[in-house]
């Protein structure tokens, strides 16, 4: 059943444009990850670099999808509010004062899902056509 | 079967040894930089961001790249997973109007815990809320931070020590920031601005879109401009040396106090920021603050800004008293009355209304423009510098720039 799951849950055809639809895409953890609904507030903290801890004072580690790639700038638009240009310009300033580094980026989506179901406190963004075991998605209030 | 086996440790393993990418010695490059060309209507003297920048437009080039022109590089080294080595030159207008370029940021981090870190080396302390990456443009909306609250601290590249520490309290981040140590800076024609003993104590909270902070600094500074001028003062025997006491800026107590505010839920932005100053000398008390409002319109950035800066203390002095002295000693104590009253009558006055826009046409790459409408009060030459004859203090003028800004 577990396994079927995904295949249940088709989501909608990726778009001509190659943006998808906000909704299709989803916030993930690894499937050995317990964390099944997280604040929106938090979400924000770990992809501008304020917190790098779960709310339950688990080490986590923001992943982020190529500068490139539709999903990155639909996640920052659904789920911060923000433009790519506000969060290059948020980054400018802690990276010129020398106070952190933007998370780290893999391709896309596919790229995405495997590092993150095999690194236990990651967290991404992907389709959710993309959804497979290895990960599964959290709901964000 | 074994074959297979190896191939899944090996499909396993992976993932875990890109984990550990992170704790690799790792190099990474960044830039920064601002074209921009500005535009005075007041031909007579030069308006400059800074005291310790000669040149600006206005006097022999109504339109002048020096304003705002700059380039910055950055080497971020992360030595062992809590040890960060940072060296940031850039290359702007300097004191001899050259661009010179020099070490803005270099210094070494240790992560004590995950939430109190310590820096050894030269940095820059977030007194402002955006004093430690003014030099960075793209960083900010405006095409330079407002001059007029800017203005008010010579110093801001601290060579010493600093110490972090960040916690969270509910959905807040919060940080405190201290730091010690000691700064100079040339100041036009060969003169120095030496800053010792330096304290600035920060605190940054953060929720959402919403920044607040406030900040406290003291330092001993010296400026040795002034030192020739006050050496004649104190050739007055007694009430020279009363005098040159009470103004001259030779390790004197200099502190500052600031608040400030930036709400940014991503359609629009707010920002605002109010500061408070005495050098204990003749650089005076002076209080300065600045609003900010902008909307976001897909890649444009509208935005406007009313900035203030006024001197509390007094802009004259009745100086040494000629009474009873011979004809050409009172002469020689008018002469330095009169410069004395110059130098407090040239303290930075002025308020300004900006409107701007920023367009981002490609993420890492803005075109901005900005129109300041220059009100400088009480007779003050506000932020310009080099008057020549002719120089009106006092009146208005108006500048207009443009800039090209990048981040790599």
């Amino acid at each position: 059943m577990l396994l079927l799951a995904p295949t249940l849950m088709p989501g909608p055809a990726a778009a001509p444009s190659g943006a998808p639809p906000p909704d299709s895409l989803v916030v993930v953890v690894s499937a050995d990850n317990p964390l099944i609904r997280m604040d929106r507030l938090r979400l924000q903290d770990l992809y501008l670099g304020r917190t790098s801890r779960f709310a339950d004072g688990r080490q986590a580690e923001p992943i982020d999808q190529a500068p490139g790639s539709p999903d990155r700038a639909t996640f920052y638009a659904t789920y911060l509010g923000r433009t790519l240009a506000e969060v290059k310009a948020h980054w400018s300033r802690i990276i010129f004062t020398g106070r952190g580094e933007p998370p780290r980026e893999v391709p896309d989506g596919v790229a995405l899902r495997k590092l993150v179901a095999g690194t236990p406190g990651a967290i991404g963004y992907l389709e959710r056509r993309q959804l497979d075991v290895s990960v599964h998605a959290v709901e964000i209030r | 079967m074994s074959l297979f086996l190896c191939a899944a440790a090996a499909a396993v393993a992976v993932p875990s040894a890109r984990a550990q990418e992170r704790h690799t010695p790792s190099l990474r490059f960044n830039a920064f930089g601002t074209l921009g060309a500005a535009y005075s209507t007041d031909g007579r003297a030069n308006y400059v961001w800074n005291p310790l920048r000669p040149e600006g437009p206005g006097f022999g080039e109504r339109v002048s790249l020096d304003l705002d022109t700059n380039l910055g590089g950055q080497l971020t080294a992360t030595l062992l997973p809590r040890l960060t080595a940072v060296l940031q030159v850039v290359a702007d207008q300097n004191a001899e109007d050259h661009y010179t370029p020099h070490v803005e940021w270099a210094n070494v981090e240790y992560g004590l815990t995950p939430n109190l870190s310590v820096r050894v080396g030269r940095t820059v302390p977030d007194v402002f809320l955006v004093s430690d990456y003014r030099k960075v443009s793209y960083a900010n909306p405006w095409i330079r931070p407002p001059v007029e609250f800017y203005d008010l601290v010579p110093l801001f590249s601290v060579d010493g020590a600093d110490a972090a520490y960040r916690w969270r309290a509910g959905d807040w981040t919060t940080r405190v920031h201290a730091t010690f140590g000691r700064a100079t800076a040339d100041a036009p024609g060969g003169a120095k601005v030496r800053g010792e003993n330096g304290l600035a104590v920060s605190f940054t909270a953060e929720r959402g879109g919403l920044t607040a902070r406030a900040a406290l600094e003291r330092v001993d500074l010296t400026i040795t401009s002034f030192e020739s001028l006050f050496s004649a003062v104190r050739s007055f025997g007694a009430q020279g040396a009363a005098l040159a006491a009470r103004l001259e800026p030779r390790d004197r107590h200099f502190e500052f106090a600031t608040v400030g505010v930036r709400y940014d839920p991503g359609r629009w932005f707010a920002m605002g920021e109010l500061g408070w100053t005495n050098s204990h000398s003749i650089l005076g008390e002076s209080a300065a603050g600045y609003v900010t409002a902008g909307v976001r319109l897909g890649p444009f950035a509208p935005y406007a800004t009313y900035s203030r800066s006024q001197l509390l203390s007094n802009t004259s002095t009745a100086g040494l008293s000629l009474a009873g002295l011979p004809p050409e000693r009172a002469a020689a104590a008018a002469g330095l009355n009169a410069a004395l009253n110059a130098i407090l009558q040239s303290m930075v006055q002025q308020q300004s209304v900006s409107l701007g826009g920023r367009w981002d046409f490609r993420t890492g790459m803005a075109l901005k423009g900005q129109v300041d409408f220059i009100d400088r009060l009480d007779h003050s030459p506000g932020t310009y510098a080099n008057p020549q004859p002719g120089f009106k203090p006092g009146g208005t003028a108006a500048l207009v720039s443009l800039a090209a800004v990048f981040v790599l």
